[in-house]
């Protein structure tokens, strides 16, 4: 229903309009605002405002144009008066009243608010108001322009001063700059410069002066006559007047004069030996001064004198040494002599050759820009031809003649080519790289022959002769035979290799029988798992299953210690590092053992040392093996006392830790005689562990994988007192966020799928029945729809027919193994998107990676557990189980509230500074303050982070405060 | 709990208002800004409340110069958690994205806090930086407003949304009108028209 006065709701939206107009800055935003504010008042459907005939803003911004609207965009400069017509509206075609209101200030008119109005009627009752808005408009728009105008007027001002001061600035600084660097000039001399008068009265000095004749400030020299000071004394202790002063020479009768043989006095009264020039200053073809170099010659006057009394000195030395000369040139003579004597005679072929030649090669090659010799020497074999040419054998001993078979020197000389074989050259051009590199020692194995056709395996070693390491004309070359012992190390490498590929047959073949023996035993201890969940089992059956479970077990770690000794001697063992809580890790073998240590009523002590990090990375499957085997044997070997478990750790560097773990016993103990044995393969500590069972490997196998992870294992042990093992191994730091969730978080029993599971078929393919028939009823128990195929053929049938979303895949089948069978689905409509699963009881790690590469998602080892079984199912189809006792799967555990007891690592300085920040509610600065702690402190970070993000300053601060009391805050 | 009927004093306006008031201003320069920042946080400290601010422009050494002057210890209202002062970005802008239901937990845990700290009422001002737009969860920004408005019914924070009007096209200004209840005119905090209830105003956004 239509109004008949103006809504207050409408003129108060119009107000505000009108009051907020001010702070908008530009024109565009006042267009925008405007446009948008009035756009839906008043029957207004379209409002557009236009500047000098062109359109600033529009709202809706969708809004079509109306072709015959664009004749209002400009309003003429006279017009204060709203333009009102009808128009039809597109696209409706139906018709519309536009009302042009004039934006007119007293001084100028700058165009229109055209509004497109639906309801002429309610318009009319608001139009005052919105005439009265566009008034304002106008003037906001008016005064934007004379801010902008003003703004570039005091751009344009400040310009001009700019400008006119830089001006300024640079004359005043050339003034500057030519008086500084004339004053530089003067200052930077080292000689003694200063200017007189006509009457002799200094004008100016520089620094050099000053401090030549032995004064502080120029003010004691300027304006006061330079010859009465300074020269008014010859050397010889007569006055010396100022007519005859060489200096006056230059402003009396305008000569320069120069002048070393007179002396000057300093303010202290000392005089000195001076040299002196002396030139005329001419300003306007008039003489008005000269100007004076001075420099002290004292010492040079000394050296001129000490010079020749060193001349005289020299003529008596070279006498003497001419004649030690002649003495020295006999006792070389002597010397050389003893030299031939040992050459020829020594039992070791010895060669004197001389490298001088090859020597300026080099320093050729260098002075052309070549420095690294060897890439030249192994890419250019004409240089390695040319040094052989240049390098000359100049004598050999008699040892060398027997060596090679000859007769003598020059049979030796004249047949090299056959000496030095094909198989030599490596080592010679080895040779010539070690000279020119400036080696002057170097020793090589190589081959040679004899003339005999014999081949001789040599020790080569040549060294520089003392005293002609520039030149390298005498460099010694000594031989040694060492073909026999060439001959008997090949021998023990054979017999040495012969050996290994017998023990890697053996291994190999132990693998193979421990999968045989792995296969059935998976039967036996999968369906004993099975009965014993049925309920109808009585008490009797149930322990006859636990000891068939037992036995099985047994036997299955019996097959493993096999295993595990077999893989490690076939070198097929790898390190699988990960990142694991070493904390949980210990306290779950403590819970495991205290079990079995209360049986025995034993103590049992777990001691996890100050310091000893939390997160590491390392191989924790094999550490767990490791501590199982060493804490079995303690409470094995242990009748009364305890057992402690105890580990430590020291910070190497950076992240780098050494972890130190101990098992101590108060068992039987080991005697002294059996220790070093006691880590060897098949090895039982004799008498006293006769009626204990085990394979003998368990030591064996932690020993070797004790070196595999790097670290070293050993042992201390008093026969009836006890023994402590103990290891070293490294490892480094985790960040919490790495480390895995071990099974154990979710050890309840399931016992099926949670209701909102959807249907999952699940196709198990495996030939031997027994395995396929217990993996069947293990899954079908909790819910999933099975089906079976005997082989990879079968296999692929199945799953053309039912589609099955996960497979478990046996890879070692009769007909079609695995592989094959996977890469098949894997090319088939939705191959790729089911889920394959190998299992197989081959437990090498090469296999493992074989089995990824044919397509499977995951491997398992035989025998498994259904625990392993349904959570690789569960990870793979992001299933959701119900637990034993539960309805839902278990919850995340919340994070715990931070507490004083996470802050005990953390340095008083660092928590002062964070709590600083904390009383400021400095978000950004406490976040990067937590990034900096240690990895080892990843548990507090996360809790500290999660107290910033949650606005939790009060329980920050309150916590921080009692850790180390309130704070300054700057 | 349920909006308090205590009022309060804002600093900046001569009359009352009740505690849970949400009031928008648009502010032309950084003189205007900051001046109803002072003053805000003075009559929030004076009356013994608690408060929060929001902003990438306050230096902290002008509010301790302003406070001394009312006699008031900047390092003890920090100390006893009566003034927190952050970072426009590192609160509406954490991780990279503008995200409503976490500022409206965070307002909330603002709120219980000071409740739980035994002061007298809670306040908050906050200016809002045009970064927003480009952000994820920034199309968000006016739902997140009009849910404040809502939310301050129940959780009595009294909350000043700071606008500049250089920053924002004028378009935006509007909009940012329509989820404000009352806004500040010529120095006077005045109700506004151009305010949707935020059960109209929310029902709009869903479709």
């Amino acid at each position: 229903m239509l109004r008949n006065k103006p809504d207050s709701e409408v003129l108060g939206r119009i107000l505000l309009l009108q009051s907020t107009l001010h702070v908008m800055p530009t024109e565009e935003k006042i267009g925008d605002f405007i446009c948008k504010g009035v756009s839906d008042i008043a029957g207004v459907s379209v409002a557009t405002l236009c500047l000098e005939g062109i359109i600033v803003s529009r709202w809706p911004q969708d809004a079509k144009d109306i072709p015959e609207l664009s004749q209002y965009y400009t309003v003429p400069e006279e017009h204060r008066q709203t333009i009102s017509a009808s128009v039809n509206s597109y696209p409706l075609g139906n018709s519309a009243s536009i009302h042009a209101i004039p934006l007119s200030t007293t001084k100028h008119n700058y165009g229109s608010l055209l509004l497109q109005v639906e309801s002429a009627e309610e318009f009319a009752l608001y139009h005052p108001y919105l005439e009265n808005t566009a008034n304002l408009v106008a003037l906001v728009i008016e005064n934007r322009r004379q801010e902008a105008d003003q703004r570039q007027f005091n751009i344009e001002l400040e310009r001009q001063v700019q400008e006119q001061t830089i001006h300024l600035a640079k004359a005043n600084d050339a003034l500057r700059d030519n008086e500084e660097r004339v004053r530089l000039l003067l200052d930077s001399t080292a000689e003694a410069i200063y200017g007189l008068d006509l009457k002799g009265n200094c004008t100016f000095c520089n620094f050099a002066c000053l401090r030549l004749l032995g004064f502080e400030r120029p003010d004691q020299l300027l304006g006061k006559n330079m010859h009465v000071i300074t020269h008014h004394t010859r050397s010889d202790g007569t006055p010396y007047p100022k007519k005859d002063c060489q200096i006056y020479e230059a402003f009396q009768r305008g000569k320069g004069t120069h002048v070393d043989d007179e002396i000057f006095w300093r303010a202290d009264g000392s005089s000195f030996a001076a040299e002196y020039w002396s030139y005329p200053i001419v300003r306007e073809d008039k003489i008005v001064g000269s100007v004076v170099t001075l420099l002290d010659i004292t010492n040079r006057k000394l050296a001129e004198e000490e010079l020749n009394n060193h001349r005289t000195h020299l003529e008596e030395l070279v006498k003497a040494r001419t004649n030690e000369i002649e003495s020295a040139n006999q006792a070389l003579q002597e010397s050389e002599e003893r030299y031939r004597r040992i050459f020829e005679d020594s039992p070791i072929s010895l060669w004197e050759e001389d490298f001088s030649a090859f020597k300026i090669y080099v320093d050729q090659l260098r002075a052309e820009g070549i420095s690294d010799f060897r890439s030249y020497f192994e890419t250019h074999p004409d240089a390695v031809i040319k040094a052989a040419a240049l390098i000359k054998i100049v004598d050999i001993n008699r040892a060398t003649i027997d060596l090679y078979r000859v007769d003598n020197k020059s049979q030796f000389l004249g047949n090299l080519n056959q000496v030095f074989t094909e198989s030599s050259h490596k080592a010679f051009r080895e040779e010539i790289i070690a000279i020119a590199e400036g080696e002057t020692t170097f020793e090589i194995e190589s081959t040679n022959q004899t003339l005999a056709g014999d081949e001789i395996h040599i020790s080569l070693k040549l060294s520089t002769a003392p005293g002609y390491e520039k030149t390298l004309s005498k460099v010694l070359v000594s031989i040694n035979d060492i073909t026999k012992l060439k001959k008997t190390e090949a021998e023990m490498y054979n017999a040495k290799v012969l050996a290994e590929g017998a023990n890697r047959t053996k291994s190999i073949f132990l693998a193979n029988m421990s999968h045989e023996l792995r296969t059935p035993l998976n039967a036996v201890l999968g369906f004993s798992e099975l009965m014993a969940r049925d309920p109808q089992v009585s008490q009797k059956q149930s322990e006859n299953l636990k000891i068939i479970k037992r036995s099985g077990e047994h036997l299955l770690a019996l097959i493993n210690d096999v295993l595990d000794m077999s893989k490690i001697e076939a070198g097929r063992t790898e390190l699988e590092l990960e990142s694991i809580d070493l904390h949980l890790l210990l306290q779950d073998l403590g819970d495991m053992f205290r079990l079995r240590t209360n049986d025995k009523k034993l103590g049992f002590n777990l001691q996890l040392r100050h310091g000893l990090p939390r997160y590491v990375s390392i191989d924790a499957g094999k550490l767990r093996q490791v501590l199982i085997n060493l804490l079995g044997n303690a409470v094995k070997f242990t009748e009364a006392g305890k057992v402690i478990l105890r580990a430590n750790a020291n910070n190497l560097f950076d992240g780098n830790w050494q972890l130190r773990i101990e098992v101590e016993d108060t068992g039987v103990g080991i005697p002294a005689e059996k220790i070093e044995d006691i880590f060897k393969p098949f090895t039982q500590t004799g008498h006293l562990l006769a009626n204990q069972q085990g394979t003998g490997l368990g030591l064996a196998i932690s020993s070797q994988f004790i070196q595999l992870m790097g670290g070293t294992i050993s042992v201390e042990s008093m026969p009836n007192k006890g023994s402590v093992f103990h290891f070293e191994i490294p490892a480094k730091v985790a960040d919490a966020s790495e480390v895995v969730q071990p099974l154990e978080k979710t050890r309840q029993r399931i016992v099926g799928l949670a209701t909102d599971e959807p249907e999952w078929r699940i196709l198990i393919v495996e030939d031997e029945a027994n395995n396929r028939l217990l993996l069947g009823q293990m899954l079908a128990s909790v819910g999933f729809n099975i089906r079976y195929a005997a082989n990879g053929e079968e296999a692929i049938h199945q799953f053309q027919d039912w589609h099955p979303q996960l497979i478990w895949m046996d890879m070692r089948m009769p007909v079609m193994d695995g592989y094959e069978a996977t890469r098949c689905i894997r090319t088939l409509p939705n191959g790729e998107q089911t889920k394959i699963l190998a299992l197989t009881a081959n437990a090498f790690k090469e296999q493992e990676k074989q089995i990824l590469a044919a397509g499977c998602d995951a491997v398992l080892h035989k025998p498994y557990n259904e625990a392993l079984i349904f959570k690789t199912m569960g990870e793979q189809l992001g299933l959701h189980y119900i637990y034993e006792g539960k309805d839902e799967s278990p919850s995340q555990n919340s994070l715990p509230k931070l507490g004083i007891e996470d802050l005990q690592g953390l340095h008083d300085a660092w928590l002062m500074q964070f709590l600083r920040n904390a009383y400021m509610g400095d978000i950004e600065t406490m976040l990067s303050l937590t990034k900096t702690l240690p990895a080892t402190e990843s548990e507090t970070k996360v809790k500290l982070d999660h107290c910033i993000n949650n606005f939790q300053f009060q329980h920050l601060i309150k916590t921080l405060e009692e850790k180390i009391g309130p704070t300054e805050k700057n | 709990m349920t909006r308090a009927n205590k009022t309060i004093n804002l600093g900046f306006a001569k009359q009352q208002f009740c505690a849970g008031s949400h009031i928008c201003q648009i502010f032309s320069n950084d003189d205007e800004r900051q001046d109803i920042l002072l003053k805000f946080l003075l009559s929030g400290l004076q009356s013994g409340e608690r408060n929060a601010c929001f902003s990438e422009f306050l230096v902290a050494t002008a509010l301790e110069e302003f406070l001394d002057n009312y006699g008031i210890s900047y390092d003890e209202v920090y100390a006893s958690g009566a003034l927190t002062l952050s970072g426009t970005r590192s609160i509406y802008f954490q991780g990279g994205r503008f995200d409503p239901d976490r500022m409206l937990a965070l307002v909330r845990n603002f709120y219980q806090d000071s409740m739980n700290g035994g002061f007298s009422a809670a306040r908050i001002i906050g200016e809002m930086t045009p970064e927003v737009e480009h952000l994820p969860g920034g199309e968000r920004l006016l739902e997140y407003e009009s849910k404040i408005s809502l939310f301050l019914e129940e959780h009595p924070v009294t909350a000043v949304c700071q606008y500049g009007a250089r920053i924002f096209s004028g378009a935006t200004i509007m909009d940012v009108l329509k989820v404000h209840p009352l806004m500040m005119v010529r120095g006077a905090v005045v109700r506004n028209p151009f305010f949707i209830a935020p059960e109209e105003f929310l029902s709009h956004c869903k479709h």
